[in-house]
């Protein structure tokens, strides 16, 4: 018998959730949780907000499991899609975008914010991604960083880096496929 | 075929990355719906690379009490929702066990209660048969609506789909453009506008050149959202359709079928 992978152990926890399990979102949350406070955190860049929206976000999870389809990709990638939405949902409700904006291209705040240590796993798995990141072109990286982290639209990023909108929409494919490329889906799932 | 192809390809990325404009996210969702498996496909590789993206975020382990008020707040969840489906079950179980073992007057009192019980069982299926009866009235009008949405989604699949580019021919600075999709077969036609925006006192105007001559097909008005994306029903025959034209005129129009009264901002080639 082949060891549950942790893609496996997932879906495992994912089907339990439906069922009304409690212990399968504690045992989600305690693999995932850690990443998805991470990309909050980065998107809001105050711990109290992140916090609260990390909260939201897995009563989320647990009240709609049911939403999850397994043939638009692995648990954790719906996982961050929906934390993310949450943040920047709330990062755009917020009166002081400005201020993070700045956060999302050079994370002073994030940076200086004491909290508790990540797992290894998910310090090795930065460090990879990190790696990865910086194979793409400046372009390619700051395109994709600016639309993730900081919410911006097509139109609104090529506005920004001052770049005709149809090269910003290669870049940004161009950049994603690179990425997973770089990282096949066995370095992280 | 190919151009349009890599747009699609290229819309797959913005959509997980949650970055798409508003002006490509109808015609990019209506694609999607016709079920489009290389775009599904996309979608799910494209997926894991933006999911790998977070990971780039400095990583940070949230404070334990999160962990902790989430949990509470799963458990007072569940907490309510038993109680629903317990108050549920226990109340007809507690009428039953009292109506066998008392005398006449108990048996009575419990007969009009089993009456007053029954009448309200009653008055319950009737708001049901109510509410079913509305419910399936909403579900056959929602069913008409996916379909005539199924409908215009096939709009962008059909083999005699072409592009008309909307390009400013300069009379407007607004940043103005947009694209019509055009059905040859079925004459139906989505044109969208972008950053156009709703002006006091003006209208824009579509027109359809045929021979260097105008004829107009009607006005475009933003929809509830503010969003110009106009759907044409009957966009008229290709046979001798050289250009697709948007002037801007005074509200209500130019009053000319036949000849823009304000100026021509946009114009668009179909080609041969």
């Amino acid at each position: 018998m082949h060891p549950m992978s942790e893609s496996d152990r997932d879906i495992a926890c994912i089907t339990r959730i439906r069922a009304g399990d409690s212990g399968a979102l504690a045992e989600l949350y305690d693999r995932h949780g850690g990443l998805l406070y991470s990309v909050i955190l980065k998107i809001l860049g105050r711990a109290a907000d992140a916090e609260d929206v990390l909260q939201e976000a897995w009563f989320q999870v647990w009240k709609q499991a049911a939403s999850y389809d397994r043939s638009r990709g692995p648990v954790v990638a719906w996982l961050v899609t929906l934390a993310r939405s949450r943040a920047i949902d709330r990062y755009r409700s917020a009166a002081a975008r400005q201020r993070m904006e700045k956060a999302v291209e050079a994370d002073p705040e994030v940076a200086t914010l004491p909290g508790p240590a990540a797992t290894a796993e998910q310090d090795q798995l930065h460090e990879r991604v990190s790696t990865a990141l910086e194979s793409l072109t400046p372009e390619q990286r700051q395109v994709l960083q600016l639309a993730y982290f900081g919410g911006l639209s097509q139109s609104e990023v090529a506005t920004r880096i001052g770049a005709p909108l149809g090269t910003v929409k290669s870049w940004t494919r161009q950049g994603l496929l690179k990425l997973r490329e770089l990282l096949p889906q066995q370095e992280w799932a | 075929m190919s151009a349009h192809r890599e747009r699609y390809l290229d819309l797959c990325a913005a959509r997980v990355l949650g970055c798409l404009d508003e002006s490509d996210r109808f015609e990019f969702e209506a694609h999607l719906a016709s079920a489009c498996a290389e775009c599904e496909a996309e979608l799910a590789r494209l997926g894991e690379g933006a999911a790998l993206l977070a990971a780039s975020a400095p990583p940070m382990a949230p404070p334990s009490h999160v962990r902790a008020r989430l949990l509470e707040r799963v458990q007072a969840d569940l907490a309510s929702e038993g109680a629903t489906e317990r108050g549920g079950v226990r109340a007809p179980r507690a009428a039953r066990s009292h109506s066998s073992s008392w005398g006449w007057a108990t048996a009575f009192a419990a007969a009009a209660a089993l009456a007053i019980v029954s009448y309200g069982s009653w008055q319950t299926g009737e708001r049901l048969r109510h509410e079913l009866e509305t419910t399936q009235g909403r579900v056959t009008e929602l069913t008409a609506k996916v379909e005539n949405e199924r409908s215009w989604a096939s709009l962008f699949d059909s083999r005699e789909a072409r592009i008309v580019s909307l390009a400013p021919t300069g009379a407007d600075s607004t940043g103005l453009a947009g694209r019509l999709v055009y059905d040859a077969a079925s004459h139906r036609a989505v044109v969208i506008l972008d950053n156009a925006t709703a002006r006091p006192g003006s209208d824009y105007e579509l027109w359809a050149i045929r021979g260097g001559a105008p004829a107009s097909l009607g006005l475009l008005r933003p929809d509830a959202s503010g969003r110009f994306t106009v759907r044409l029903p009957d966009a008229g025959d290709i046979a001798g359709l050289e250009a697709f034209a948007v002037s801007l005129e005074r509200e209500g129009g130019s009053g000319n079928p036949t000849a823009p009264g304000g100026p021509v901002v946009l114009v668009g080639k179909v080609a041969g």
